[in-house]
């Protein structure tokens, strides 16, 4: 039915291209012509769908008013409304009724009509009632940009001629201290640095400013800042939620994010991996990781009872998430019924559930279950970091090595045999060896794999022990470092692996040795030093089991009793086999014990850059069978409807064999560029980022309750221009930035206020004040604490003491030392039932549902953290130092704070006024009446701005 | 830069006329933050009716009491002690939440008697509290939704399971504004045993309405608001001087741009500074005789739910809209006497010292004071070796009210003879909300806040204002 509902709405003229749609009576001028989707729609939403709409249980009197067939039809003689005969139309006499058992709305519904509505709603009768088809739910149009001057890019066509009709103009460009500060601040979440500033002034080239923001959006940083709104999105935390709140590992997923817009992901695949990478053909680690999208909800532990109402809750989330970030849709009405402002009914929203619901996530007991991957532990130092330590070991070592004595020799005592080359049979002797054991040999070889000296066969049984490069080629070896195995039964093996650290295949002459002490220790010698931090698996063992295969130098057993596998290469000589454990001459003394710890501490710095721990992230996993899907009436988990299967909402639906049948299919036909809804939400958001306000205002309602947009035709070119540009995200926000429109000056002139107070027009550039993460970021960043090291698990910033203790929360907030203490809020543990305050006091969401728009607060509470809270102290007295350290005077200084703070040089009155402030302090230390003025200028409301 | 904006039309600019070197005037306060009645914020509809309460102390009895052990005697319960529960009751019944199998009914060991003129039934443990049965109102015929924890203290607090959505004190600062310039409208304060339930950020959160509408818990240790104190070696002073400057600088930057947000910073700065003041002043109990801190055997400095309430008392008196006190321990699963036992012992004299200080003070009149927690406990016995207790349960429980519109010395509805499900006269915490609201002069149905499309109450789509218990 509802496909029919839709065509016959297209039939309806639509004549949406010439409306402007803006919601601000009496502040702009009247249009002349009424519009159903902005003049009458919006009242016939509000005070009449709720009985007479699209939800067919609570219809009353069995009229619909939201489709014309219903308004019109002829009911027992009655006509609700009938087009161009206002006294024939039964709403009228309704609506002006003063009998309290007629009038519409009824009083008991506590809605009311004003006057104004009542004049819109007689006049669109007498015009004939004509109906248009919702808005959002009508394709984009190719728009064309009208021709105005005074613009700089396509977007300024549309809002110059829009304002224009106002008799309005954009207002002038913003200086350009303010220009680089708006820009910086807003695409990569940190503040020019007073060179950054200099270099965009001293820049006079026309194409500057076009060139500030192609830098800018090229950085890691931009691609974290962006992140940020999509997390929110995402509802990213670090904790499941609900009472237990325990820790989830999906911090990758938020690296995963980052890393995809950092390479200007297309959003069509960002769409299709985090909605289905896992059911994607062959799908790669990075594509599976993104599924951790819709594992991000909050999660019960298993044992919470209901049970099935709190899987039914997961899955309920995932639709309401995917309605609000790619629809811009309210799904959650229609959880407990048709939907009533919207054309969703209950069976749509569940058809659409039946997509999500093929996840086994079902928690067990304590825990939170669900399908998780391994994912190797990114490394624990970062970038810089570990390259500067890395750095300082190494010369250590070199000079450590610089005063090694010359290598000795072992000499004779317990001496069994001493070969050069290739032996497969050392001798008639078996040189068998039962405790003690001391190999060394002198070798010089590019090879992965060889063994020096084996009597181990173990395809034959005959296990004895082997030493040698490469570990015989076993999956828990590194090719080019030495190895020893050795074990006290010939099978199975029971004994010691020893794997070394560093490799000896480098085409240098080593001397390589291993000692073996019965039942106490093997150890791996290089050069004289000491492997500290060789790998061994098993125990040592208390004897040497016999074999009765030969000594092999140089060649070692495989799949035969002759010795002809892992066949040496290069040069070998020295062979030496003893039957005593000769540490001690092997080692060279002090000197060679600290080359061997520095070698031990740059093997361990290795170790954590390599990552060797596996976490297990959750991300999504379609069970084999999909589960049956039934509507659930009232949304209650136990009464169960109809079953579904399925579909997306009808009044989006494609031709019948286009219909999605799961997650993948879905995944794809959102991005198909056809869906009239998600391009332009997704645009919508865009501009809402930097607009502080979507060009719909209700950024997470494209529904008939929500606005409408202010700029129609600029939302269809947009989005149209996102699509055909390849879903290119970069370049959206490139067009968005580089606007005339973002370069206007801030400022409200009387004339502005009066004529367009709510700014809907754009005829300045809306301030924004930064979000809770930009505020801490940009006082570490100004005093030079900030740290840079991108991704890894979230990190524990100091905060109160005893903060999740006094709440009895699970846990410990274990403060991270070093670096971590002052790295970007993005990669703050993000506790959703206990944010960290300084997120949660500065309007950051605890993220327990999708977040699509933050609210955003000015209260006392929130100036008690910029004044007072450790870090921004912190920060202050950071600044102070910074000024004190790299100018001479109070002048400079001041100057250099300015810049910092505000990326701008004081005014003359400012530097009058704050020089004086910085004389009348009676304190005797520079740096607590520095800190004072760091503290005053990080609390500015200029500085907590976004210019 | 040019800076020549001005308007004398400027609401802001006009406050700062009445500016003294200390802050700005009230006016502007007024206007700024939180004093926004009938203010044009989304669609709300303000005050429809005069109110009865102006404020609210909401004492949370975090975990679950037991009404069967407190307020609603069940002889037949007593008489039936140890006999299998009868399977009627289990008809509609999911699970209970610990309890597995067929459990037995277990009656109070305690003893019930009549109090005051009303005779309303209280227990022996709660002594104090039956001294003052003449103002409460008590609802024998609560129901909630779950049975679980947190979902159910989210209900209570903001009728929904999942907690997203804005708190009773976040609807009332919403809808009635702040009464008083230095404190916050709603603040949280908290006591009890350390190993009882979390408390969760979203029992005081202001889910989709703006920040100003959250709770704002005072804390146990350290300063009672978080970051209140100056850094080290800042005096108020030097404080002052440091705020000065910046709101100079604010002023100016709002003379060039005209944006009112400016006026609204320059405002909560100034906030900002007199809370640093005024909230130690209100913690600090030095003042408080000595009487009155036996009355409710509280100590000046050591946290207690005793402190608590008289904290309480005094934020009220300060123009504080909405407390909400948590008491925790309540979650008597296996050794119930014990437990009760050590939770009325803290609370019973600091509640009734609560009503009757409020009283004296002419306060209680228009404070509504409401007890209960987010359920219930169940009629059958959970036992452990030598001890028992009782599990969980959303069917039928007892809340109070006393103060604030509601009609003294009443009870109000019933359970069944065991206690278990709510049978006369339901009350729904959607009903409970509903009531709150209309004490307090607002339509529950008339107070929204539009979001993502659709106008949102406190009571979703449901609550029925209890007219019996209206005085």
């Amino acid at each position: 039915m509802p496909r029919e509902f839709s065509s016959r709405f297209v039939a309806c003229k639509l004549t949406l291209a010439a409306s402007l749609l803006l919601h601000a009576p009496g502040a702009l001028a009247e249009s002349a012509r009424l519009e159903f989707n902005r003049d009458i729609r919006p009242i016939l939403s509000d005070k009449c769908f709720a009985c007479h709409g699209f939800d067919a249980n609570e219809r009353k009197a069995d009229l619909r008013l939201d489709i014309p067939e219903g308004a019109y039809a002829l009911n027992e003689d009655i006509q609700a409304i009938k087009p161009g005969d206002l006294q024939s139309s039964e709403v009228w006499r309704r609506i002006t009724s003063t009998d309290e058992d007629e009038v519409m709305p009824p009083p008991e519904s506590n809605k009311h009509l004003t006057d104004v509505e009542k004049d819109l709603l007689k006049r669109w009768i007498e015009k004939g009632a004509q109906y248009q088809l919702h808005w959002a739910f009508v394709p984009p149009k190719k728009r064309v940009p009208p021709s105005v001057t005074g613009a700089r890019n396509l977007i300024d066509q549309f809002i110059v001629s829009r304002l224009k009709k106002e008799g309005l103009t954009l207002s002038p460009e913003a200086d350009r201290n303010t220009l680089a500060r708006r820009v910086t601040l807003d695409l990569t979440g940190l503040p020019p640095t007073p060179q950054q500033v200099a270099q965009f002034l001293n820049d006079t080239s026309p194409d500057a400013y076009d060139r500030l923001v192609d830098r800018l959006i090229s950085t890691r940083d931009y691609a974290e800042r962006r992140a940020q709104d999509w997390l929110d999105l995402a509802r990213y935390a670090d904790t499941r939620g609900f009472a237990d709140d325990k820790k989830r590992e999906i911090w990758p997923y938020r690296d995963w994010v980052v890393r995809s817009l950092d390479r200007n992901m297309p959003f069509d695949q960002f769409t299709i991996d985090q909605l289905a990478g896992d059911m994607l053909p062959n799908a790669t680690i990075e594509q599976r990781l993104a599924t951790g999208f819709h594992r991000n909800a909050p999660q019960a532990r298993g044992q919470t009872y209901p049970v099935e109402e709190y899987r039914l809750k997961g899955v309920t989330d995932r639709v309401n998430t995917t309605g609000k970030v790619w629809f811009g849709l309210t799904m959650e009405c229609a959880e407990c019924h048709d939907h009533k402002f919207d054309p969703i009914s209950q069976h749509d929203y569940y058809s659409l559930f039946a997509i999500f619901n093929n996840v086994e996530h079902q928690g067990k007991g304590m825990g939170q279950g669900g399908p998780t991957m391994e994912y190797q532990n990114s490394p624990r130092l970062h970038g810089e970091q570990f390259a500067a330590e890395r750095k300082r070991l190494k010369a250590k070592l070199e000079a450590a090595r610089r005063v090694l004595p010359a290598l000795k020799e072992i000499g004779e005592a317990g001496l069994l045999g001493k070969w050069n080359g290739v032996h497969p049979d050392a001798g008639d002797q078996k040189f068998n060896v039962t405790g003690d054991l001391t190999i060394s040999a002198r070798i010089k070889t590019r090879q992965a794999v060889s063994d020096l000296v084996s009597k181990y066969d173990w395809r034959g049984g005959q296990r004895s022990f082997v030493f040698g490069v490469g570990g015989e080629g076993e999956k828990e070896a590194k090719p080019g470092h030495l190895f020893f195995w050795v074990s006290s039964r010939n099978d199975p093996f029971a004994g010691i692996s020893v794997f070394g650290s560093h490799p000896v295949n480098d085409g240098q002459e080593h001397q390589v040795a291993v000692v073996f002490e019965a039942g106490r220790s093997v150890r791996l010698f290089v050069d004289g030093i000491e492997d500290k931090t060789a790998r061994s698996i098993g125990e040592v063992p208390e004897t040497i089991a016999i074999s009765d295969r030969h000594l092999a130098i140089g060649v070692g057993y495989d799949a035969s009793n002759e010795a002809k596998a892992y066949r040496f290469e290069g040069s070998l000589s020295e062979v030496r086999l003893y039957n005593r454990a000769h540490g001690d001459e092997l080692g060279s003394g002090e000197a060679g014990e600290k080359v061997a710890d520095l070698l031990a501490t740059i093997s361990k710095l290795d170790g954590k850059k390599a990552g060797v721990k596996s976490i297990k992230v959750p991300v999504m996993r379609e069970l084999p069978e999909p589960r049956e899907t039934f509507i659930h009436l009232r949304g209650s988990f136990l009464s169960r409807g109809d079953q579904v299967s399925p579909a997306v909402p009808t009044v989006l639906a494609p031709d019948e064999d286009g219909q999605p049948k799961n997650r993948l299919e879905f995944a794809r036909w959102l991005v198909t560029g056809k869906n009239p809804l998600v391009a332009r939400v997704v645009v919508n958001r865009f501009w809402q980022s930097y607009f502080g306000h979507g060009l719909v205002r209700t950024s997470d309602d494209f529904g008939s309750q929500g606005a409408p947009p202010t700029h129609p035709d600029l939302l269809d070119w947009l989005a149209d221009e996102f699509v055909s540009s390849g879903w290119d995200m970069k370049h959206i926000n490139r067009l968005l930035v580089t606007s005339a429109t973002y370069r206007q000056w801030a400022r409200i002139t009387p004339g502005l206020r009066e004529k367009d107070p709510n700014n809907l027009l754009l005829g300045r550039m809306p301030r924004v004040r930064l979000p809770a993460e930009q505020i801490r970021d940009q006082a570490l960043a100004i005093s030079g604490l900030l740290k840079g090291y991108p991704g890894g698990p979230s990190v524990f910033p100091p905060q109160p003491e005893n903060y999740w203790e006094d709440r009895d929360l699970p846990g410990q907030w274990k403060e991270s030392g070093g670096p971590d203490r002052y790295r970007k809020s993005l990669y703050t543990y993000w506790r959703r039932m206990a944010l960290h305050p300084t997120m949660e006091l500065l309007d950051a969401p605890a993220r327990p549902v999708c977040v699509v728009k933050r609210n955003t607060a000015n209260l006392p509470t929130q100036a008690l953290v910029t004044l007072n809270a450790p870090v921004f102290v912190e920060s202050a007295k950071h600044l102070a130092q910074r000024l004190l350290a790299e100018a001479a005077d109070n002048g400079v200084r001041l100057d250099l704070a300015f810049q910092l703070c505000l990326g701008r040089s004081p005014e003359e009155g400012e530097r009058r006024k704050f020089l004086s402030f910085i004389d009348a302090q009676s304190a005797d230390s520079d740096l607590f009446v520095w800190q004072s003025v760091a503290s005053i200028l990080l609390n500015l409301d200029e500085t907590i701005t976004r210019p | 830069m040019i800076r020549h904006f001005s308007s004398s039309l400027d609401l802001t600019r006009r406050a700062f006329l009445g500016r003294s070197a200390g802050g700005i005037g009230s006016m502007a306060l007024a206007s700024l933050l939180n004093h926004n009645l009938m203010a044009g914020e989304g669609n709300r509809s303000g005050l429809h009716h005069p109110a009865k309460a102006k404020r609210v102390i909401f004492l949370f009895m975090a975990g679950g009491p037991s009404h069967l052990d407190l307020f609603d005697p069940k002889p037949k319960l007593n008489e039936l002690d140890g006999k299998a529960i009868p399977k009627e009751l289990l008809k509609d019944h999911q699970q209970f939440a610990l309890i597995r199998g067929t459990p037995n009914l277990k009656g109070s060991p305690y003893v019930f008697r009549a109090h005051g003129q009303s005779g309303a039934v209280i227990s022996e443990l709660l002594p104090h509290l039956s001294k003052v049965a003449d103002e409460l109102t008590v609802i024998r015929s609560m129901h909630t939704d779950t049975n679980v924890h947190d979902p159910g203290v989210n209900f209570m607090n903001c009728g929904t399971l999942l907690g997203d959505r804005p708190t009773l004190g976040s609807w009332m600062s919403y809808g009635l504004g702040s009464v008083n310039e230095d404190l916050p409208a709603y603040t949280v304060l908290t006591s009890g045993v350390s190993d009882g339930q979390p408390l969760l950020q979203s029992f005081w959160g202001n889910g989709f309405l703006d920040s100003r509408h959250a709770g704002v818990p005072f804390r146990n240790s350290g300063s009672p608001v978080l970051h209140l104190g100056n850094p080290k070696g800042v005096t108020t002073k030097d404080r002052r001087g440091e705020l000065d400057l910046i709101q100079w600088m604010n002023h100016r930057q709002h003379e060039t741009l005209g944006d009112s947000e400016i006026a609204a910073r320059i405002a909560s700065y100034e906030l900002a500074f007199r809370m640093q003041a005024s909230v130690p002043q209100l913690a600090d109990l030095s003042k408080e005789s000595d009487q009155t801190m036996a009355q409710y055997g509280a100590d000046r400095v050591k946290p207690s739910f005793a402190r608590n309430c008289l904290m309480a008392r005094r934020q009220v008196e300060r123009g504080v809209r909405f407390v909400q006190l948590y008491d925790r321990g309540w979650d008597s699963h296996t050794d119930i006497d014990r437990e009760h036992k050590r939770q009325c012992l803290a609370s019973d004299q600091p509640v009734a010292a609560l009503i009757a200080d409020l009283k004296q003070r002419g306060l209680l009149e228009d404070t509504l004071v409401i007890w209960g927690g987010e359920f219930g406990r169940t009629p059958v016995a959970q036992v452990m070796g030598k001890t028992w207790g009782r599990d969980h349960h959303p069917h039928g429980f007892t809340m109070w009210m006393a103060g604030g519109g509601t009609k003294p010395g009443m009870t109000h509805g019933a359970t069944d003879e065991f206690g278990y499900h709510a049978t006369e006269d339901k009350v729904h915490v959607h009903d409970l909300h509903a009531t709150i609201l209309h004490l307090l002069g607002i339509d529950h149905k008339r107070l929204t806040f539009r979001s993502q499309g659709r106008d949102f109450r406190l009571t979703d789509v449901h609550g029925k204002v209890v007219r019996d218990v209206l005085a």
